[in-house]
């Protein structure tokens, strides 16, 4: 029987897509990333149809490429060698919020959108990345290493306990909702804890994994309280080396909840709401760089908290600081301070274009992590190469999050391009690699290598690599998950 | 349940079978009080482990040793064993460590262990016996004439004839640091503290009872109580924490009864100074313009808290039957020492990290300079770096021990003061 | 060598390939040193291990990572076991399963890296929590040191439990901790992960290159208890603290650091024990405070003792007339409050709190304005003091209302227990808590404290009926209620069977035995894998008992809700 039908068997007929429409949908992403070919696409319900079909394919040796969602930016999910793909959003129940423990069960296709409306109406908010696709999976999110724009929510990260399928197609759960009678009456567990069960950590495998490893159906994702009063300040600089310590302070201090340094263009692009007027307006007026931080309080005397933080900043910046402006508004731009901490704790809204295709259609970002003494060592080198590339040196995107109380930072390039632009696209691609060399040439690491960049790091990393490699075999012994991602 | 057994303190191996078993590997006998850790540097209390680095070193490893050899699972005979259980100051750190969260008497223990190795003929140490003999038949430890015992007392100290006080000036101080000797002299002198010395002053037999040769001890104990006792004294003044630790613990443990119950007061020179100068009676008129630090000795300090016998048995949840009085080495004399530096006009006092209870030894007690040269060099050094590190130009400390050992031991720069001598500076003399 | 040189169980050859590498100083084969060097912590004085514990045939004592590697090589190539010790201390000292066993002992690998800016640790294996809490004091930041104290190996304990008394603001999850990981796998080659991978000398990242391949490295509990190589540097997250420095004070049991303005303490008693769990909540939802536990009542009393006499026989004369009402009635909560900020946070926090004592009818007292090692080393010699012993059936973690299951059901069995009188008398108190995640996570451990003379097989008071009816308890009651409620046991493998948990939990037993036969073909790496509580179940299966079999059965099958179909 073709593999067509068996699938078909599985799933339903209707549920596995081969027409051109669906294989030109599946097989491209918003990335620079080639289109990739492929049999056709997969979509089951359920965990039970979606461990069947991998275990088919354990059985024929055809490839499966998970998907979540149908908005990917990075190219892991194109498919590189054929086989099928998987298309996971029909799992997207939220299966339960629970109250006293503030962590909700979600499918796999679970997207931002839909969890932030679930969340809303009990008077929660999710801890989220920085303006997420309101379409995008939240566990893929986590899973492709986001990270969180509030830094006082470490606790061991957002996801927590997962269901996994194996690449050999065995069921697992990781973390303590490993237990056998997870959710059966009298078992009260939340799965909250994500390591184990047992020596070994399984939810690390998977993160970064780009669907190599395991294919996820749900995992346990903890939320938050939404605050009382939030204040939003802004610092402004010229140059990025001029707000890093005061950055770490802040950070040391523990004056905030969100915290984001930007440059202007990306910046401009988020708060752009007329285009293409008020952008063009919006990248002059802006400051090169914004330091944005948001100091919010819950329920218990919420302005006194406040207060003592907004004391602290004020001392520090004049203490220290003193060249630097500690602002509470951006000039020229009305209530910036009060929509902000709205925007930042929500997708991006799905009535308007995503805030990185907004400007040119296409934005390629480059994603790294490094130390915040060291963010100015990438900003000059990366630009160089871009205008090499004959990119527009105003025109690169830059947003830095610090991550877990400013002991490490994640610096995303953002490259904007016409994406129905063969040519341009093509440049970006050249853009990419080159800079991308240029970051691992002066240290930065990549935990989400896309693209040219597992090459580049895998062979320079050959050690590592070949664990990597002896991991993955004992999950995905036929090397089916996902073929020609990474360094597999 | 077995009928319970009797047991007590002392030296006897025996009546130490619950610490040596019920050790549960905590370590705080090879770290300081982790309160006062400060960093990675100065953090360990246990010299000989933390030079040697196998366990057995260190008061735990000693607790596993103890109990196999109990148990018959090792050679009494091995002259390595020896070795190893020598290798050791004695210094009561593990002991003092362990007693913060339990009541094992470590110290105990290892002084028992000592005890049984001489008994089985696998003791002391070669190095040991020759300064043993010299005890025995010169009654020093130097092996010199007797007659010249109290050459140290210069021209200008009034001796009594017969006196409350009796001054025990101990072997170091007698023939070696005779400086010590002198300036505790004149310290009495000048607060007018009438004095005696004892004519026939013998070795206090420190050395003999910390290498475990308690028949030898026990007899020497006798015979110097009987000797104080005949003087009439009522209080002996120490000047050296050996000899002072000797009579008031060490003695009452070897012939079962109390301090409490040995007939006269026993107090180290500083206790005596520190009580003086509150009263005025001792005044400081010259100036020690100097960063000091002080080395707190382990006789005086840790060790020196008075001995209180016990006879008991272990009952149910292994609680003592009585309860026991429990000496933690908190009790020692650390205060006076401090206070009397404090008083004197220009010493500006620095602790170093590992102070009071917590003190890094010497490096020159259990035979260990005798036996294991290296052990007590490096031991020293390792206290003069830290001292060192305090930024102090000087180490006081008052123990002729101590002094001896600093004084060897590599010279970094730093001075070392006997806190007689300070005094006595500070008097005048 | 050191010592006397005796090859009774490893070939002399073998002897001395390992002498050339870490030289004559460094190594022994002395049968006194090795004598002296098993059985800590648990080795003996949980008496379960008796006549297991085997000492080691040769102590070698590396002093880099290469030596460590070379060293793994050399056992591997000739099939022999090795074991790894750091501090040795405690419940985290590896005991030796095996004969025939070279213990590969870390102490000498002792340094201890700080960047101060980007706040993390870089520890050798021989560094002690102790030594890393103290000097990120010094620098304005803590580290989360552990329930087992300040002297457990700062890295292992990170790889056995890594959890404790600072994980209200901190991750409970030590490996979210590690941020740069140099590891001698089982065969003897050096990896090294996170950001290390890329060969830059950068340790500020423990994400991998793709998926991070350090989850091999640990999970809950016990870890893999040696058994999978050893990690020889870590760094280790430091966090944000305060900046004032903490004064050491006293002497002996009364020792302490003086508390700077920012930093305090309270005890608060509530009527009730339903007021102080709402009370908690509320701590949490307000987002307030640094540490927030409770403490069992025998442990407060065991504090409180002033150490004149033996402190067991204080102890008893304490406790002893102290009534089950009494302690019923006894809800003391123990909070810290630090003012990272600045002065003004830690008013404003007390201000927060009082409110919430206020509105839950508490009591608040400042407490002493030291800290007596509780939150910095977590000093847990209590557990000892009462009886000498103390037998942890089960630990457990998850979410509030899981715990707050798993310890009422441990106390009302043990309260139910027919043969309760083994063990001292809790009196109906509730085990400890630690909470986590701003409450939203707790932790407790479930002990008895039988006599350490009774269930010793080698003591004249040994009491074989005892440890007949104990050893069957303690191995099987744990498991009981973790399976119940669902919480984590974090002690598995190390307190009760491997296969037990792993029959419960998705069969992991399965997954970890792919990965040992993986990295360890010649299984030499650590002394016993899985631990030997497996060895003691298979020798006396009656130790599971019929209800725990039973319960296994139910779990294992399910029908398992998690899947929403």
């Amino acid at each position: 029987m073709a593999i067509k039908d068996q699938l078909a068997q599985i799933v339903g007929k209707d549920n596995v897509l081969d027409s051109s429409d669906a294989i030109e949908r599946y097989g491209k992403d918003h990335s620079i990333e080639r289109p990739g070919l492929f049999t056709c696409a997969v979509h089951p319900k359920t965990v039970s149809e979606t461990q069947k079909v991998v275990q088919l394919a354990n059985e024929l040796k055809f490839a499966v490429v998970p998907q979540s969602s149908g908005i990917h930016f990075n190219g892991a999910a194109v498919p590189k060698e054929g086989g099928i793909v998987l298309d996971l959003s029909r799992m997207n129940r939220i299966v339960d919020i629970v109250d006293d423990s503030m962590v909700a069960h979600l499918q796999v296709g679970v997207t931002w959108e839909q969890f932030q409306t679930a969340l809303e109406a009990k008077g929660y908010r999710s801890i989220i990345p920085l303006l997420p696709h309101p379409e995008r999976s939240v566990i893929m999110d986590w899973l492709e290493r986001e990270q969180p724009v509030a830094q006082n929510y470490e606790c061991a990260g957002a996801l927590r306990s997962m269901q996994v399928i194996w690449g050999n197609g065995e069921l697992f759960v990781t973390g303590s909702a490993s237990i056998g009678s997870f959710r059966q009456p009298g078992v009260l567990a939340d799965g909250i804890i994500p390591a184990g069960p047992g020596p070994m950590s399984y939810d690390t495998f998977l993160y970064g994994a780009q669907g190599t490893i395991g294919v996820v159906t749900w995992g346990v994702v903890t939320f938050e309280e939404i605050p009382t009063i939030s204040k939003t300040f802004f610092i402004p600089a010229p140059k990025v080396e001029d707000v890093i310590e005061p950055l770490y302070r802040i950070l040391r201090r523990g004056v905030c909840n969100e915290c984001l340094l930007i440059n202007n263009i990306n910046l401009a692009t988020i708060l752009t709401e007329k285009w293409p007027e008020q952008f063009a307006e919006l990248r002059k007026l802006l400051p090169p760089w914004t330091l944005i931080f948001i100091s919010s309080a819950l329920k218990r005397r919420p302005e006194e908290k406040i207060a003592y933080q907004e004391e602290f900043l004020r001392d520090m910046m004049s203490s220290y600081f003193s060249k630097l402006e500690l602002l509470t508004t951006l000039p020229g731009l009305q209530a910036v301070e009060r929509k902000l901490p709205q925007m930042l704790r929500k997708p991006w809204p799905k009535d308007k274009t995503y805030w990185k295709h907004a400007y040119k259609g296409g934005c390629q970002d480059l994603t790294f992590m490094t130390t915040l003494d060291r963010v100015d060592r990438y900003i000059a080198p990366v630009v160089e190469v871009a205008t090499k590339h004959g990119y527009p040196a105003n025109d690169v995107g830059c947003y830095i999050q610090p991550v877990e109380d400013g002991h490490a930072c994640q610096i995303q390039f953002n490259f904007f391009y016409n994406s129905s632009d063969e040519a341009e696209k093509e440049r970006i691609r050249g853009l990419y690699a080159e800079a991308a060399a240029a970051v691992i040439e002066r240290g930065g690491y990549f935990t989400r290598p896309y693209h040219t960049v597992p090459d580049m790091v895998y062979r320079k990393a050959g050690d590592y690599a070949a664990l990597l490699k002896r991991v993955k075999k004992q999950f995905d012994p036929n090397g089916i998950l996902n073929p020609g991602n990474l360094c597999f | 349940m077995a009928e319970k057994k009797k047991f007590s303190l002392g030296v006897n191996l025996d009546d130490y079978r619950y610490e040596a078993r019920h050790c549960d590997g905590q370590n705080h006998c090879r770290w300081i009080d982790l309160n006062h850790v400060t960093g990675v540097d100065f953090s360990w209390r246990c010299p000989p482990w933390q030079k040697e680095g196998f366990h057995v070193y260190g008061a735990a490893g000693k607790c596993h040793l103890t109990y196999h050899l109990m148990m018959g699972r090792l050679d009494w005979s091995d002259p390595g064993l020896r070795d190893m259980v020598y290798e050791d100051m004695l210094c009561g750190a593990c002991d003092t460590g362990c007693k913060r969260n339990l009541d094992l008497e470590i110290q105990l223990m290892l002084e028992s262990l000592r005890a049984r190795l001489v008994e089985k003929g696998n003791g002391p140490m070669p190095q040991h016996v020759p300064i043993t003999q010299n005890i025995e038949s010169s009654h020093n430890r130097y092996g010199i004439t007797q007659k010249k015992r109290f050459d140290w007392v210069p021209r200008d100290v009034k001796v009594a004839d017969k006196a409350d006080m009796l001054y025990f000036a101990g072997c170091r101080a007698a023939f070696v640091n005779t400086e010590i000797a002198t300036a505790t002299a004149h310290i009495l002198n000048a607060a007018k503290a009438n004095f005696m010395v004892m004519k026939d002053e013998p070795c206090c037999g420190h050395f003999v009872f910390i290498t475990g040769q308690m028949a030898k001890a026990k007899k020497l104990a006798q015979d110097n109580l009987k000797l104080i006792r005949q003087s009439g004294a009522k209080t002996v003044v120490f000047s050296c924490p050996e000899c002072y630790k000797a009579f008031k613990v060490d003695y009452p443990k070897l012939l079962g009864f109390a301090t409490s119950d040995l007939g006269f007061e026993v107090k180290h020179i500083t206790e005596l100074a520190d009580q003086w100068v509150k009263e005025g009676n001792l005044k400081f008129t010259n100036r020690i313009d100097m960063k000091l630090t002080y080395h707190d000795p382990c006789n005086l300090g840790r060790l020196s808290e008075p001995w209180i016998p016990w006879e008991g048995v272990r009952g149910d949840w292994s609680r003592l039957d009585p309860p026991r009085t429990m000496r933690r080495g908190t009790q020692g004399v650390y205060e006076p020492p401090r206070n009397i530096l404090k008083a004197i006009p220009g010493i500006d006092l620095v602790e170093m990290v590992r102070h009071h209870d917590n003190a890094w030894c010497c490096g020159n007690d259990g035979g260990v300079k005798e036996a294991f040269p290296d052990l007590a060099l490096w031991t020293a050094n390792e206290r003069l770096r830290e001292a060192a590190s305090t930024g102090a130009q000087g180490v006081v400390s008052a123990c002729p021990a101590c002094k001896e050992n600093f004084n060897d031991a590599a010279k970094n720069g730093i001075k070392f003061y006997d806190i007689t001598e300070l005094i006595a500076t500070a008097i005048g003399k | 060598m050191k010592g006397r040189e005796v090859f009774d169980q490893i070939p002399e050859e073998v002897c001395r390939e390992l002498e050339a590498i870490v030289g004559s100083e460094h190594i022994t084969t002395d049968p006194n040193i090795r004598m002296a060097s098993y059985g800590f912590g648990f080795g003996h004085e949980v008496y379960w291990f008796q006549g297991i514990v085997q000492p080691p045939a040769a102590i070698v004592m590396p002093k880099t990572t290469e030596e460590v590697a070379k060293i793994v090589k050399v056992c591997n190539r000739y099939g022999i076991p090795y074991f790894a010790v750091s501090s040795g201390c405690l419940v985290t000292a590896s005991p030796c399963f095996l004969q025939n066993v070279v213990n590969i002992d870390l102490k000498r690998m002792n340094n201890l890296e700080i960047d101060e800016k980007n706040m993390f640790a870089i520890v050798e294996s021989g560094v002690t929590a102790a030594q890393v809490s103290a000097e990120a004091n010094n620098r304005d930041m803590y580290y989360v040191i552990t329930g087992g104290g300040g002297l457990v190996g700062a890295l292992c304990n990170n790889y056995s439990f890594g959890w404790g008394h600072f994980c209200w603001r901190a991750t409970s999850q030590s490996q979210r901790r590690w941020t740069g990981i140099e590891w001698v796998s089982p065969e003897g080659e050096i990896y090294r992960m996170g950001s290390l991978a890329s060969g830059d000398d950068n340790w500020f990242c423990g994400e991998g290159l793709g998926p991070n391949v350090s989850g091999l490295l640990y999970g809950v509990g016990g870890g893999w208890n040696g058994a999978m190589g050893i990690t020889t540097r870590l760094a280790l997250r430091l966090y944000p603290f305060q900046p004032e420095p903490l004064e050491p004070q006293g002497m002996g049991g009364d020792s302490g650091v003086k508390l700077p303005a920012r930093v305090k303490y309270y005890n608060i008693s509530f009527p009730t024990k339903e007021a102080l769990l709402k009370s908690i909540d509320k701590i949490g939802e307000a987002d307030i405070a640094h540490v927030v536990n409770i403490v069992p009542s025998f442990w407060r009393t065991m504090a409180k003792c002033p150490g004149v006499h033996d402190i067991r026989n204080e102890f008893y004369e304490a406790w002893g007339p102290v009534t089950e009402d009494e302690v019923r009635k006894t809800n003391i909560l123990r909070v810290l409050l630090v003012g990272r900020t600045s002065l003004k946070q830690l008013e404003y926090e007390e201000r927060v709190l009082l409110d919430i004592v206020n509105e839950n009818g508490g009591t608040p007292r400042r407490a002493k304005p030291i800290d007596e090692g509780t939150f910095r080393y977590a000093n847990t010699a209590d557990m000892w003091m009462m009886t000498g012993a103390y037998a942890m059936t089960t630990a457990g973690f998850e979410v509030t209302r899981v715990i707050k299951a798993q310890n009422e059901m441990f106390r009302d069995r043990l309260v139910a227990l027919p043969f309760k009188k083994d063990y001292m008398d809790q009196k109906g108190e509730l085990p400890w808590y630690l909470m986590w995640a701003r409450g939203r996570v707790r932790y407790t451990e479930n002990h008895v404290q039988p006599d350490a003379r009774v269930v010793d097989p080698e003591d004249p008071d040994f009491n074989p009926e005892l440890t007949t009816r104990f050893v069957p308890w303690a191995v099987s009651e744990g498991p009981f209620i973790n399976f119940k409620t669902g919480s984590v046991e974090t002690f598995g493998g190390v307190t009760h069977p491997f296969w037990i948990e792993s029959q419960a939990n998705q069969h992991f037993e399965v997954w970890a035995r792919k990965f040992k036969q993986e990295f360890d073909p010649k299984g030499v790496s650590g002394a016993v894998w899985p631990w030997a509580i497996d060895k003691v179940v298979e020798g006396a299966p009656a130790v599971v008992t019929e209800e725990l079999r039973e319960l296994l059965r139910k779990t294992e099958q399910g029908p398992w809700l998690g899947n929403p179909e």
